[in-house]
């Protein structure tokens, strides 16, 4: 491949980020106004970059009033009055009281950030009866403990190429446990296409339902991972279904 | 605990049981007497639960890269790519790739085997990641300047297409993140990509595809 094809190629992603940056320099320039809160403990520590790696160089001492610029993971870069830049940490940051004299909470509800929360973005990878299964899932917490699910697998297998598009209904009927236990049942359709080096075989669609288990661990904050086996019955046609079970580990994390 | 906690709670639930008739007599008094003096200031309280205004986060990674592919037994190619990256906390990210490339069977050519239709064929692939920041600190550059930086390890699968068929590939990698500004990074990665079942040339093979690249990433 030369490179004026790899510059045709990655056309669009320059372009891409040439408006990332326009609008981060737009942003920087629009200076609106910030949340400002008062440090109400002894002193809050800033950090040079945000993570706990970076040294802490400034004390902002208790009375004083900081400017909540920019957030990055867990950490805000703050600005005092002087004019001096550095990153606190969330919970740090949290102890400050905002001009209403309210208690400040950034992100989710209590639980350590991880109930509470709406939205689910994963990746798995797995086995579907013998043949790798990569997929994506996006869930819609109606409650912490019922969600909608969305779910997008490929299957490279050895003698043809699948796709399983899905939605499921997850169920956690204890979401506050640290192993929590859940069940979920979905539809969807399975695309079936043999690969061309095969002869005599053609593409096949069916629906699929599908039953399954599966046990999520908390990692970190608002980041997880999954263990989950699936049983899919797809009807192949009307006097055939076919069995097809799936077994996936996934991480994924609250939106 | 929870047995202290209901003793304790019958225990007040007695005493209000106790003291409920004087305490009513108590308040009907203190009520008549209040009667006859007006309050003069009425307060107004108001209380509501702020919730912070959302600030500016910049979780999120879009990073364009270019670099070098090579497949086993079938060439080093050029490959150009975009990544979308999640930083969920400072220690993990999740990243989402697609990129193209190409794919040659002239070692084999030379000796009279075409392996695919034609000598040069295209290649895709795509890739979701799990990152973790190993090493996290700074660069320094200069006296004056200081360069956040992280050395992170990762890990995921993802799946090649190339002459109408996918190969299932698992991915293992470790990269250099630098920001130069706040927005924007660049990136150094090198990444194996092993594909277990490789039956292009007959037997199933393991096969590595080691990638090295080099990206420019903006975050939003």
């Amino acid at each position: 491949m030369d490179l004026r094809s790899v510059v045709r190629l990655i056309q669009p992603a320059i372009f891409l980020l040439l408006i990332l940056i326009f609008n981060q320099t737009a942003a920087n320039a629009a200076e609106d106004q910030y949340l400002r809160v008062q440090v109400t403990e002894p002193y809050l520590e800033m950090y040079t970059g945000p993570g706990r790696g970076f040294p802490s160089f400034y004390s902002v001492e208790r009375g004083e009033w900081v400017e909540v610029i920019s957030r990055k993971t867990d950490w805000f870069q703050v600005r005092t009055r002087k004019g001096k830049k550095g990153w606190v940490k969330r919970a740090e940051l949290e102890k400050a009281r905002s001009m209403t004299g309210a208690q400040l909470v950034f992100g989710g509800r209590g639980d350590g950030d991880f109930l509470g929360r709406r939205i689910e973005l994963g990746f798995v990878a797995g086995a579907l009866e013998s043949d790798p299964l990569i997929g994506l899932r996006v869930a819609w917490y109606l409650t912490d403990g019922i969600a909608l699910e969305g779910a997008l697998s490929h299957v490279p297998g050895e003698f043809s190429r699948s796709f399983i598009y899905s939605a499921n209904l997850v169920m956690h009927p204890y979401p506050q446990w640290k192993y929590s236990p859940y069940v979920s049942v979905g539809a969807g359709t399975i695309e079936n296409e043999p690969k061309a080096t095969l002869i005599g075989v053609r593409d096949t669609d069916a629906t699929v339902w599908s039953a399954a288990l599966g046990v999520r661990r908390q990692i970190t904050g608002k980041f997880m991972f999954k263990l989950e086996v699936r049983d899919h019955q797809a009807l192949v046609n009307s006097f055939n279904n076919q069995n097809l079970l799936e077994i996936t580990a996934g991480v994924s994390f609250f939106y | 605990m929870i047995i202290t906690t209901i003793r304790h709670g019958f225990a007040s639930f007695l005493l209000l049981f106790l003291c409920s008739p004087i305490a009513v007599v108590a308040a009907e008094e203190i009520e008549d007497s209040l009667e006859d003096v007006e309050q003069v200031v009425v307060p107004e309280i108001y209380r509501r639960d702020v919730k912070a205004p959302k600030i500016d986060a910049r979780d999120f990674e879009v990073t364009a890269y270019v670099g070098i592919l090579n497949m086993e037994d079938f060439g080093a190619n050029a490959v150009g790519g975009l990544r979308l990256a999640y930083h969920i906390t400072e220690d993990f990210f999740m990243e989402a790739g697609f990129a193209a490339s190409e794919i040659n069977d002239d070692s084999f050519r030379q000796f009279g085997l075409n392996v695919f239709p034609s000598s040069q064929e295209s290649l895709t692939y795509y890739d979701l990641m799990v990152g973790y920041n190993v090493l996290p600190g700074e660069f320094f550059w200069g006296e004056n300047y200081s360069i956040p930086s992280a050395l992170y390890i990762s890990a995921g699968a993802g799946s090649f297409t190339f002459v109408d068929e996918d190969f299932f590939s698992a991915n293992f990698g470790f990269g250099v993140r630098a920001l130069i500004t706040q927005a924007i990074s660049v990136h150094i990665d090198l990444r194996d990509r092993v594909i277990f079942d490789s039956s292009i040339l007959g037997d199933d093979k393991i096969t590595n595809n080691l990638e090295f690249t080099i990206g420019v990433g903006v975050f939003f």
